[in-house]
């Protein structure tokens, strides 16, 4: 059983990281941390503040077309999950 | 200049194009399914539609305005679908397990399948949606208008929603499928998709890299203010609207038509949660350039809304202007379409059908065929929600800022988030909670936000906007309860959405939920539990199939339902006829037609028909969640343990009981024994000393071999009395019994030990009479037991003037012997074991014998129904008395 429970650990873990990049996305992109990007000057000649954005926004993308496949598989074998046990 | 033909005879071309991808596809499907429509690129590009023409040219006009803001928009989306797990796979799960035709339908099925929320959220959905559809035609108005100078906007904006209501009512009420797909739709939504990114991209790169000189050269000499609006881009508002895009991508009911009803497979949630965010960033890469370099080209009165536009049409780029304007009519054609297939769904499916069957209902003669009562209630509705449409552009002549009618219509329908979020994780939430947490935030949605934007021309003057209702400070509609100072968006979010939720989550702690609406709720929230959202509910009454055939043929036309109820028959086991209305049939069918009219409407005929209470006892188990089923397994667990205890006592008893006798037979066999090495040893010594000893005197010899005799006699009959004993304990022995005269048989006995009282000196004294009363016994027996108790109280009394009473008495069913001497007697504490074998009483002298008279005597007694025991007088002296039935 030592391989399921594996399985099953490494699971939990993908799912946590996207929880992770979703939270890590949405402080990157909600005041106060946004306003770190409010500072004057610019890379390749494109405003630090619009740089910023762009950037969290494409690493976002980049963090979720990775995590995706891995999520998705995760899904296959096992229709029951912590997520479906509701808030009561 | 573009001329007007070539822009019409485009107009025409292209709209011929979706047509004809939607006519293919639609008909393709029907024969069998095209592979690559359930691509997830297909998915994506179909959630796309998010990207209206608000997208195409207000985001345009919002950065030219409010600078980085407008990336909001596309910010809270992006979060959605990266966080697709959580919530919108769950979206889809439930909207497939039971085929939601639509948000209200979700909404009302998670809450008992209530007709009263469905009405309520179709409602808020079309008062919503409508400006929004509203905005569509003024944007293409406006686009076309800007090519054809002077054109009327009025009857452009007809002509447009006349050929979208056709297309809609062409390609979304083509079929009542099961589940409400599209497929023609979609796929023409897909194309459309890819037109207006390409257009965006067009018309941005020809900004950046041909107008201006790269993206350095865009935001050179750009003064901040222009990238960061004026006041603080990074306030309340930034976090509101990201929060209010991020609901409205869950929430408008065109979103949730393309995400969760027209999804076709789980799996293209997964590739959609980053493409989509990756069309989006791909929308957006460009605006800003856009909008900077349109600042800085176009004269300073032209309006950033049309930039994308304008732009390359100041510059003669006709091509590039033509992909503009097809860009733009695309998102806008794009949304409208799909938001009137949702919003028709809703308004056909929960406010026409009800009352229109009702009325079928009332007049039975008039057995329409609903199925084509269905079909026409859609195109009409259709026809009404883009006729609401055209009317609310043509009353509102058209406000200027587009972004304001959309972000209204955002906070409209973010008003079902508290609800359908509530509903689907916590299943503590209540029907009364939805509805409340709805009215009060639709209410205020509508007083603090959406009248207002009339500016004081309809329901709400500017009198009142200014000063509140009748003065009433307090009640100023963008400054309610005094909170001033914030912007009037993110007023009316707080208030609308933040009363909403808190009625919902109060009202539903208060409230009880029935039955249909605890199940409902049981199986959303946990929908991965249940194996493909197999609810295990239904009616339990006495439907009739013939009923409920009917009704299915009126729904999903004849062949489709003869299909349906021939695989349900067969099922059964049935070849010919009708299955049998049981439960499974029941709800399947109500599957089936919620695929096609929504779950509160097929919900509502199939129980008419089926009739009976809706809910019975098994699905009351049903419903027993893990609490319950907790309690029944931890009752049947406490009623093992004890059991198991019960059972361990027993055996402990027993095993105590096993161990005592095992005990008393190891005493038993080491008595046996001792008695029986006593006698042996003598007998062997003599015989030895009588073999060695070949001069023994005759005399000695003789009275040796006297003594061997004596031995063997006493051993012979110590083994008697064993096997006496052991027969009789085992029952082994027959005892033949006979009518006996009692008091007879005890003078005998006592006659018998005459010799030896007489030569012990011993007194015996008879008292009562029991002359001529009968026993049933063994008549040597018997008198065995008396002498043996007799023989006892002579041989172990000690007492100077020895004396022996033999009383006898009976009672009505007994009669007793009491045999009393003056003697020792038996001390209580010996009283227990006297009846053991091999026990002497303690004033026996030594080699009197072997100790199994007693056990002997009882056993001989019970054996013969009577029983002898040891009983105390008042005065603490024992005595033995045998008790004899009487006859």
């Amino acid at each position: 059983m030592a391989g399921n429970s594996d399985l099953q650990l490494s699971r939990r873990k993908t799912r946590d990281k996207s929880v992770a990049l979703l939270i890590v996305g949405f402080i990157l992109m909600m005041p106060p941390i946004v306003r770190t990007s409010l500072f004057e000057g610019s890379i390749f000649g494109i405003p630090y503040t619009v740089f910023y954005m762009f950037t969290v926004w494409a690493l976002l993308i980049v963090g979720a077309a990775i995590m995706a496949p891995r999520l998705r598989d995760s899904d296959k074998s096992r229709e029951g999950d912590s997520t479906g046990q509701g808030l009561d | 200049m573009l001329s007007v033909n070539i822009l019409l005879a485009a107009c025409l071309a292209y709209v011929f194009l979706l047509f004809t991808v939607a006519f293919i596809v639609d008909r393709r499907t029907r024969e069998r399914p095209i592979n690559w429509l359930h691509s997830p690129v297909i998915y994506t590009l179909s959630i796309s539609v998010y990207c209206t023409s608000w997208t195409f040219y207000g985001a345009v006009g919002s950065a030219a305005r409010n600078g980085l803001e407008f990336i909001t928009i596309y910010l809270g989306p992006t979060l959605v679908f990266v966080g697709w797990w959580w919530l919108l796979r769950k979206l889809v799960r439930i909207g497939r397990a039971h085929r939601i035709t639509s948000i209200a339908d979700l909404i009302s099925s998670r809450y008992g399948k209530s007709s009263s929320l469905a009405v309520l959220v179709t409602l808020i959905a079309v008062t919503a949606t409508t400006p929004y559809i509203a905005l569509q035609l003024q944007s293409v108005t406006r686009s076309y208008q800007v090519i054809a100078t002077g054109a009327d906007g009025v009857t452009t904006a007809f002509w447009v929603a006349a050929g979208m209501a056709l297309f809609t009512i062409l390609f979304g009420t083509r079929n009542l499928d099961a589940n409400e797909r599209h497929h023609g739709v979609v796929a023409a939504i897909a194309l459309e998709a890819i037109v207006k990114l390409l257009a965006l991209i067009a018309v941005g790169v020809y900004a950046t890299y041909f107008v201006a000189d790269g993206f350095a050269d865009v935001f050179a000499n750009v003064p901040n203010e222009v990238i960061q609006g004026s006041g603080d881009i990074f306030g309340p508002r930034w976090i509101i609207l990201t929060f209010l895009s991020a609901t409205a991508v869950i929430c408008l009911p065109r979103q949730f038509q393309v995400t969760v009803v027209e999804n076709i497979d789980e799996k293209q949630l997964a590739t959609a949660s980053w493409l989509f965010p990756l069309y989006l960033f791909g929308m957006t890469l460009f605006i800003m350039p856009i909008a900077l370099v349109g600042l800085k080209v176009m004269p300073a009165g032209a309006n950033p809304d049309l930039y994308v536009l304008t732009l390359p049409l100041a510059a003669e780029r006709n091509e590039l202007a033509l992909f503009a304007f097809l860009g733009g009519f695309s998102s806008a054609t794009s949304m409208v379409i799909v938001a009137a297939i949702a919003v028709s769904t809703m308004v056909s499916n929960h406010i026409v059908m009800p009352i229109a069957l009702r009325l079928l209902a009332a007049n039975q003669a008039v057995s329409g065929d609903v199925r084509n009562l269905l079909l026409i209630s859609r195109r009409v509705s259709i026809a009404v929600i883009l006729g609401l449409g055209f009317l609310y552009f043509y009353v509102s002549g058209g406000s200027e800022a587009l972004a304001a009618i959309g972000l209204i219509a955002f906070v409209g329908v973010a008003q079902f988030l508290p609800s359908l979020v509530g509903g689907i994780f916590w299943r503590g939430a209540t029907r009364i909670g939805a509805i409340a947490g709805l009215i009060a935030g639709a209410s205020l949605w509508a007083y603090t936000l959406f009248l207002p934007s009339f500016g004081g021309h309809f329901i709400l003057s500017s009198e009142v906007l200014a000063n509140g209702p009748w003065g009433l400070d307090i009640l100023r509609p963008q400054a309610l309860l005094g909170l001033t100072g914030l912007d009037p968006l993110v007023h009316a979010v707080v208030w609308s959405v933040g009363i909403n939720a808190l009625l919902f989550i109060v009202v539903s702690c208060f409230t009880q939920s029935d039955v249909l609406e605890r199940l409902q709720g049981t199986l959303f929230v946990d929908v991965y539990r249940s194996a493909g959202g197999a609810p295990t509910t239904q009616t339990s009454g006495t439907a009739e199939t013939e009923d409920l055939y009917i009704l299915a043929q009126r729904i999903l036309g004849s062949q489709p339902a003869r299909d349906l109820f021939d695989e349900m028959a067969l099922a059964q086991g049935i070849n010919r006829g009708l299955p049998h209305p049981t439960d499974s049939v029941i709800l399947r069918l109500e599957r089936e037609l919620a695929g096609s009219i929504g779950a509160a409407s097929a919900h509502a005929m199939v129980t008419r028909i089926a009739g009976g209470q809706t809910v019975g006892m098994s699905e009351l188990i049903d419903i027993a969640d893990e609490t319950q089923e907790l309690i029944e397994t931890s009752r049947q667990l406490a009623e093992k343990s004890a059991a198991l205890e019960r059972t361990a006592r027993q055996l402990r008893v027993v095993n105590e009981r096993l161990r005592t006798l095992d005990a008393q037979k190891d005493e038993f066999l080491s008595q046996v024994s001792h008695e029986l090495r006593t006698p042996m040893t003598s007998v062997r010594s003599f015989a030895e000393i009588l073999i060695e000893n070949k001069d023994t005197s005759p005399e000695t010899a003789s009275r040796f071999l006297s003594i061997i005799h004596d031995e063997s006699i006493r051993l012979t009959r110590l083994l008697d009395e064993i096997l006496d004993i052991s027969s009789l304990e085992a029952g082994r022995t027959e005892l033949i019994l006979d009518e006996v005269e009692t008091h007879t048989a005890v003078m005998r006995a006592i006659d018998t030990i005459a010799g030896i009282t007489h030569k012990a000196g011993v007194n015996v004294e008879i008292s009562g009479d029991i002359k001529g009363l009968k026993t049933k016994a063994n008549d040597d027996r018997l008198r065995q037991v008396l002498i043996n108790i007799l023989s006892n109280a002579v041989k172990y009394n000690t007492s100077e003037i020895p004396n022996i009473h033999v009383r006898t008495h009976s009672s009505e069913l007994y009669i007793y012997i009491d045999i009393i001497d003056n003697g020792g007697g038996v001390s209580r504490e010996e009283a227990s074991s006297v009846f053991e074998k091999f026990a002497r009483g303690s004033s026996a002298g030594s080699n009197q014998g072997a100790g199994l008279g007693l056990p002997i005597s009882r056993a001989i007694m019970r054996a013969m129904n009577g029983d002898l025991t040891l009983e105390f007088a008042s005065d603490g002296s024992s005595f033995f008395r045998i008790s004899l039935a009487k006859i």
